[in-house]
């Protein structure tokens, strides 16, 4: 149906947007999660999220999985995404500390 | 592939300031949200505890007082055990303040030692 480079612009894409690579980053943490676990920390709501984890879903990143009512996401274990996994999680990390750090240096 | 993570900050104080903030092993913590422990000299040791329970172990690479500080850690628990990577981070004169770039390379010994054990 798609060629190799039409997923790979997909992955790109839905890899564009901030909140989707935070969502993506947290889900490479913690193995799996549902859109409801997430939205507990997340700033956006849960229908927000759910549409996010489905653009993710479309583009192979993250395989859902039926659970109750509940729909469970988890990142898609292949070479590249591994690799790509790590550097949205490792991405999200540093944006998350060097924003720290930026606080501390402005409320001096 | 060449994954590395690389970020590009501007801050709002004079180079000596993020250094210290960057140096010096408590204030370091409280940005990471970690307890910190770092030898800061080339070869020098040092533990990270962060907050959700994640240790590291690291080793000081280089030391440039206010320029530039490297080290490899590596993490004793979770997915990542045992991979190493090397965070690196820059600081360099603005107008307003300083940049700080910090670059996450995972070392080329590393990841070969990684394919093998998979």
């Amino acid at each position: 149906m798609s060629s190799r480079a039409d997923r790979v612009d997909a992955v790109f894409a839905a890899l564009a947007d901030p909140t989707r690579r935070r969502l993506l980053g947290r889900l490479a943490e913690r193995q799996s999660a549902t859109a409801t676990e997430l939205a507990a920390s997340e700033p956006v709501t849960r229908q927000a999220i759910v549409k996010h984890l489905q653009s993710l879903g479309e583009a192979g990143l993250v395989t859902p999985s039926r659970e109750g009512r509940e729909v469970r996401y988890a990142v898609t274990a292949t070479p590249l995404q591994d690799a790509v996994g790590w550097m949205v999680t490792v991405g999200a990390e540093w944006d998350r500390r060097l924003a720290r750090l930026r606080r501390r240096l402005e409320g001096k | 592939m060449n994954s590395e993570v690389t970020r590009d900050v501007e801050l709002p104080a004079p180079p000596d300031e993020v250094w210290e903030q960057v140096a010096e092993s408590d204030r370091l913590g409280d940005w990471l949200d970690a307890e910190v422990e770092l030898e800061l000299r080339p070869g020098g040791t040092g533990t990270f505890r962060f907050a959700d329970g994640e240790e590291r172990r690291a080793m000081v690479r280089e030391v440039e007082p206010g320029r530039r500080l490297a080290f490899t850690w590596w993490p004793l628990t979770g997915a990542d055990v045992g991979r190493a990577t090397t965070v690196t981070i820059t600081i360099a004169p603005t107008d307003g303040g300083c940049r700080l770039r910090l670059v996450e390379s995972p070392s080329a010994r590393a990841r070969a030692a990684a394919v093998a054990v998979a």
